[in-house]
């Protein structure tokens, strides 16, 4: 059970973005630990490097130096088609501004995933339909994303995050651009899935919504950890 | 670190699906993009019948040198016409070459997505272009044959011009394939988080 537990294990990571002349370091050794079925909010102000760590802890973006483990795997030590394995098999991402494939319905969205991953059509057709139902859209699974509402959309996008069955799903600011009660809901869902299907959800996150439903919230800010907190620590002052 | 990966396949019928949507849902775009193959194509075509129709009149005198150069410019417009098209359809669309990557898609993947939407639309320009081309060639030189003497010359030489027909669709596909492949290789090594940043 020691290491089993950590789903992402981050330890002192760095992440410099070279401008040419100056040099800005985004990260500033960071380290932290994951569990299973835990749902994390990194929450910080802009800039302070929320998004980086989104996209380091997803294996979209490399690291300056440090380690970061995914499911007992250092992904710095992997090459490019390893992570595009990662990315396709152990971890599912949501977007702020949900990033469906536009030429495709609903339901071909949730598939493609699969089609990278190898899974037979029958196989693809089957899932697909579960996951819309799971989302609530199992009425829309012809609809391309043009003909849907933001909210719909990004319950789509919820649905291609879960196509392969992920060990972990990363949301970044995945309610920004929707409005309050819209927000709500994919928290809900969001939630559902963290309760029902035991999915660790990490979501890198400005909406105060999200502190009532984290087991945790890591504070970012100038790169650095500046305080991890229990909900239980912080109902009061989020709420106030 | 060894994943032990399985082989990453990607079936033939999966690849001309995908880009058979892609063209679909861009058919606007997909058609201007195609336009600019069609017309490179119908230039270099055009060109090169009128010369052949030229050197069929001028068999004696031989063929003037200044049709070697229109040759050789129509080669580079048509060149110039065609990767300008493609390059622009695979820059405009690096943010969804992110997306790709995001949901597991290896660089090979998303090269082979893009090079088979390349080959359909190369094909499709080669044809078109290639009837069109070798249709305004024919036509520019009508008024100097009297009669049937025009379809008799076209029926003669008719091996010419079917040769230079799928000379045309040859280099359509060829030339929309590098001019996709060079691109869309560079957009696939993109980290997927630069790629789904970038500001076209």
């Amino acid at each position: 059970m020691s290491l089993e537990e950590y789903v992402v294990e981050i330890s002192d990571v760095y992440k410099d973005f070279n401008l040419g002349k100056i040099i800005i370091p985004a990260l500033q050794g960071i380290s932290f630990k994951i569990k299973r079925e835990e749902y994390v909010s990194i929450m910080g102000p802009s800039g302070s490097g929320k998004s980086t760590l989104f996209n380091v802890i997803g294996g979209l973006d490399t690291v300056t130096k440090g380690e970061i483990y995914i499911d007992q795997v250092d992904i710095a030590d992997l090459d490019a088609n390893e992570l595009a394995w990662l990315r396709c098999r152990k971890i599912g991402y949501i977007f702020q501004t949900f990033n469906l494939l536009l030429a495709f319905t609903a339901q071909e969205n949730i598939e493609i995933p699969m089609v990278f991953a190898g899974v037979n059509r029958e196989e693809r057709r089957k899932r697909s339909k579960e996951l819309l139902k799971l989302v609530g859209l199992a009425d829309r699974a012809k609809n391309k994303p043009g003909q849907l509402s933001g909210g719909q959309q990004q319950r789509v996008a919820i649905a291609r995050a879960l196509a392969n069955d992920p060990a972990i799903v990363l949301a970044d600011e995945p309610t920004a651009n929707l409005d309050l009660e819209t927000g709500l809901e994919i928290i809900h869902v969001l939630k559902e899935l963290n309760e029902e299907k035991g999915t660790t959800i990490i979501t890198a996150t400005h909406d105060l919504k999200m502190i009532s439903v984290s087991s945790r919230i890591i504070w970012i800010r100038d790169g650095k950890v500046d305080r991890v907190e229990n909900r239980a620590d912080i109902h009061v002052s989020a709420i106030t | 670190m060894s994943l032990d990966l399985p082989d990453p396949h990607f079936p033939l019928s999966e690849v001309i699906f995908l880009s058979f949507s892609n063209i679909r849902r861009r058919f606007f775009r997909s058609i201007i993009t195609a336009l600019g193959v069609i017309l490179g194509i119908a230039f270099m075509a055009a060109l090169l019948t009128n010369s052949i129709v030229l050197g069929i009149i001028q068999s004696e005198t031989g063929v003037e040198s200044y049709q070697y150069w229109l040759v050789g410019i129509s080669l580079v417009v048509c060149f110039g016409g065609i990767t300008n098209s493609m390059l622009m359809a695979v820059n405009e669309r690096i943010k969804e070459i992110g997306v790709y990557k995001c949901i597991g898609g290896l660089d090979n993947h998303i090269v082979k997505l893009f090079l088979a939407e390349a080959f359909l639309l190369g094909i499709m320009g080669g044809i078109l272009g290639g009837i069109l081309g070798i249709g305004m060639g024919l036509f520019m030189n009508i008024n100097k044959f009297t009669g049937n003497e025009f379809t008799l010359m076209v029926i003669e030489n008719y091996l010419s011009f079917l040769f230079l027909f799928f000379l045309c669709v040859i280099i359509s596909v060829i030339l929309t394939g590098l001019a996709t492949y060079v691109p869309a290789r560079r957009a696939a090594a993109f980290s997927p988080a630069e790629a789904l940043k970038y500001e076209k």
